[in-house]
């Protein structure tokens, strides 16, 4: 397993930038914290839980939700069917009563669909419910998987490199909406980001991560002018 | 004792078959990424023509053989070509591979039906005469050869990927396909050779299973699922494993015949493939089966 | 309201059938309904879940013969025999799909190619319970005193649970249970990310196929009147497997269609039982390359002719997102 030692903490309400130079066990970080990897040893408390007991379905009950890198959807479905999964873990359907009524327009869907809604209306999908979401672009793939992950109400929000595969001005609108989404759903987000611009614009705190070690942890000012981060970085060059 | 020797004997020398249809299976399964359901009816089909050759257009049996063979290589280039090439270009999924090789299976089964009919024909011992005794141990010159001609191919093959240029050639196509062909390695070129090479193993053990299982369309599909359970219990994506699994598989079943019920010599093949998938997947040789995050 | 219209027209035509067609063809529709009801169970699983079965009638066996050994040494009358061969096979269904987690793609294909021959072994050996390749012959479906045994009968009940199963399959695959079962064919990491357990939705699928593979064996051993083990032999799972892929893939509508053709067509062509198997083969290869979707959706737009549709093109969806 490629940790050894973090040592990370996320504040309530609070943005924060996971960074560091390519193979410093970011993307492995944030898939222990969803349980899709075990770490050899240590704790992930969330609130009074530790989480390495669960698996990783069970993690956004919780109040846990992540997105993936490579914008993981569900290419045959809706946009809006995309969104509506999120909701899976609120709402228990037995197999018998999915069968033997009709689904469309019965009450229990109901708020489903207006809590859908209300994500896409944010996140500029609405427009788009119908389409499957196999013929998006992968901007808005990327919205789409954000939308499923927002869409259960999560109290910490993992963002796995959102802005890989943007544009610049793509990526300019996402610190916004980021901004957006945590002031709407008052939750926490843990980003994994390379988008410097992105991180130093949006997150409050920012945890930089080399070799599976935390080198540095505070404020976007003083991380930027840390001797350990520039040498890491500049390391970084040089082995390039 | 003597049961005992000549339940070895016997074990090995089917095994040494079910061993040859792994072989060909791993070996377009590791190239290709398909699972051929169709190998156990190329290799009916090719019997026929060997068949055909030598019974039909009188033929030496030798020359009858190794033109079977050559048409199963050439049916092989058609199954990649003509089927599988296109389902690939149009993006088709595991699914629909597998689907389009069981549509080829029922082709190449109906084609052989309404040439040669259903009556069960008898194909000749490629190697006949006097038993040998080694030991007191009698044993049957076909077991002996087809335990010698699988265990020989299996070496030839080994030797033909490890030595020479197209066996490294291919090597360097199932390991990493894209740096395969970034490296100028003609990659389709080495997927048709695979399929031209896998079809000709299951030819040859249908052509030395045929003798004992007779000749008939719908009799070699026992050939397809003991392969397959060899492939399994070998791993599937290990070619030795294959060989080891084919030899274990005809062991295993000789003696569960022998000591538990014959009845259950059977349906073993199949107990097998579920329970080694169920316990462990990557079976004895090989690499676990990793999955994507 | 071309679907309400088309639905009408269907149901019209079923339920007037009897009346036009002769005896034979209508029980060979009966088949084609029997081998439908498996037919839309085996889509449920591989179709929507994504989880390939080329093992499936051995489900079916299971259920005929279940049915079949309950009726005739039991006693029990067809109603009960028939919701039984259901929850059993659905059990067995259940015990199969646990070790099938594990696998995926051809390793699947595998093991249930080898589930599917083991079970008709099975049912052939075991000479004691099932009589071997003698079979069984189970009676015909009853109500009291009152039995079915005429083409019509059997046709209109075919016909009923046929429409009930396959309503409840639509409901099924729109609900979010079904929802479920897509997004674990679709993203197995997004689906547990959201909370979907993919284990025990793999398993459920496997039940839920298992159920109606299991009703359509039931109601197979008591139209027919014999069952054998050669009747749920590999040949039959392909067949079954054919008719979702060229009737269309997560398509329940397709896969009732696909498996009423294939029925007649089987039936109309049994006398060339070679040529039969060349040309279901062919159709397979041809399916898989040309019409991947399946005929269902390759004749939708010829349906939906009179709709309003929006038709969804990537240059709408680009010009949308440079908009907002």
């Amino acid at each position: 397993m490629a940790l050894d030692r973090v040592s990370l903490e996320v504040e309530e309400g609070r943005i924060v930038g996971l960074i560091g130079p390519n193979g410093a066990g970011k993307t492995t970080l944030l898939n222990a914290i969803s349980r899709f990897c075990d770490p050899a040893g240590g704790h992930i408390r969330f609130g009074g839980t530790d989480l390495l007991g669960c698996r990783p379905h069970e993690i956004v009950g919780y109040g846990i939700a992540r997105t993936f890198q490579g914008a993981e959807i569900f290419p045959s479905m809706s946009v809006e069917d995309n969104v509506l999964v999120g909701l899976h873990a609120q709402h228990r359907v037995n197999v018998w009563s999915a069968a033997l009524r009709p689904p469309r327009g019965h009450g229990e869907e109901h708020w489903m669909r207006e809590r859908a809604t209300d994500v896409m209306e944010m996140l500029g999908l609405a427009a788009l419910a119908a389409v499957p979401a196999g013929a998006l672009n992968f901007m808005l793939r990327k919205r789409v998987d954000l939308a499923r992950a927002l869409v259960s109400h999560p109290r910490l929000l993992l963002l796995d490199e959102p802005a890989a595969g943007l544009t610049l001005e793509e990526s300019g609108q996402l610190g916004q909406t980021l901004r957006r989404v945590r002031d709407r759903y008052e939750c926490s987000l843990l980003l994994v980001e390379h988008d410097m611009a992105l991180v130093m614009d949006v997150c409050e705190q920012i945890v930089v991560l080399d070799f599976g070690r935390v080198i540095a942890s505070g404020p976007p000012e003083a991380v930027r002018s840390d001797p350990a981060v520039i040498e890491a970085y500049l390391g970084e060059v040089t082995r390039a | 004792m003597r049961l005992v020797a000549d339940l070895i004997v016997g074990g090995l020398a089917a095994g040494a078959l079910y061993g040859l249809m792994a072989l060909g299976l791993v070996l377009i399964y590791k190239t290709t990424d398909v699972v051929n359901f169709g190998h156990a009816d190329m290799a009916m089909l090719s019997t026929f023509i060997a068949y055909a050759l030598h019974v039909q257009a009188g033929w030496a049996l030798v020359p009858a053989v190794f033109g079977a063979v050559a048409f199963a290589a050439l049916l092989g280039v058609l199954m990649e070509r003509a089927v599988m090439k296109p389902a690939r270009d149009r993006k088709a999924t595991v699914l629909g591979l597998v689907v389009a090789t069981l549509g080829m299976a029922l082709i190449l089964n109906g084609t052989a039906g309404i040439i040669w009919g259903h009556d069960v024909k008898s194909f000749p011992y490629v190697a006949s005469g006097a038993p040998l005794q080694v030991g007191g141990v009698v044993i049957p010159r076909d077991q002996i050869f087809n335990l010698a001609v699988g265990v020989g191919l299996a070496a030839g093959l080994h030797s033909f990927f490890r030595f020479s240029n197209v066996g490294v050639a291919m090597r360097a196509t199932i390991s990493n396909r894209t740096a395969a062909s970034l490296m100028g390695i003609p990659v389709s070129r080495m997927f048709v050779l695979s399929w031209a090479i896998g079809a000709a193993l299951g030819a040859v053990a249908g052509m030395l299973a045929a003798p004992t299982l007779f000749l008939e369309p719908n009799r070699m599909v026992d050939l397809l699922i003991k392969g397959f359970a060899a492939a399994v219990l070998g791993g599937f994506t290990s070619m030795p494993g294959a060989v080891v699994g084919g030899l274990g598989l005809g062991l295993l079943e000789n003696f569960v015949g022998a000591y538990v019920s014959l009845d259950l010599k059977d349906t073993f093949a199949f107990l097998l493939i579920v329970v080694v998938l169920a316990v462990r997947p990557e079976g004895l040789l090989g690499r676990p089966v990793r999955k994507r995050v | 309201m071309r679907d309400r219209v088309l639905q009408a027209a269907v149901a019209a035509v079923v339920a007037l059938l009897p009346a036009i067609v002769p005896g034979y063809y209508l029980y060979v529709l009966t088949l084609g309904m029997i081998w439908a009801v498996a037919a839309v169970g085996l889509n449920v699983l591989t179709g929507f879940t994504g989880q390939i079965s080329i093992g499936h009638a051995g489900f079916v066996g299971i259920g005929a013969y279940t049915s079949a050994l309950l009726a005739l040494k039991v006693g029990w009358p067809f109603w009960m025999t028939l919701p039984a061969a259901g929850f059993l096979t659905a059990a067995t269904g259940w015990l199969l799909g646990v070790p099938a987690l594990r696998l995926s793609g051809p390793y699947l294909a595998i093991a249930t190619l080898g589930f599917g021959t083991a079970v008709s072994q099975v049912l052939l050996k075991w000479e004691r319970l099932t009589g071997g390749y003698m079979g069984l012959k189970p009676p015909r479906p009853s109500l009291g005193s009152w039995t079915l045994a005429g083409d019509t009968a059997l046709y209109y009940l075919t016909a009923g649970v046929l429409a009930s199963m396959t309503l409840a399959a639509t409901n099924l695959v729109r609900s979010p249970v079904g929802r479920a079962f897509v997004a674990v064919r679709d993203s197995e990491a997004a689906a547990q990310a959201s909370g979907i357990d993919p284990a025990r939705t793999k398993t459920l699928a496997f039940a839920v196929s298992a159920f109606y593979a299991g009703i359509a064996g039931a109601l197979y051993a008591h139209m027919v009147g014999y069952v054998s083990p050669s009747d749920f032999n590999l040949l039959i799972s392909i067949f079954l497997m054919s008719a979702i892929v060229i009737g269309g893939l997560a398509s329940i509508p397709g896969s009732v269609a696909g498996a009423v053709v294939l029925t007649v067509g089987f039936q109309l062509l049994s006398g060339v039982r070679d040529l039969r198997t060349v040309v279901y083969g062919l159709a397979l290869v041809l399916t898989v390359i040309f019409i991947p979707g399946g005929l269902w959706r390759a004749t939708a737009r010829w349906r939906a002719a009179g709709r309003q549709r929006i038709m969804v093109r990537p240059s709408v969806v680009e010009k949308d997102h440079a908009a907002s």
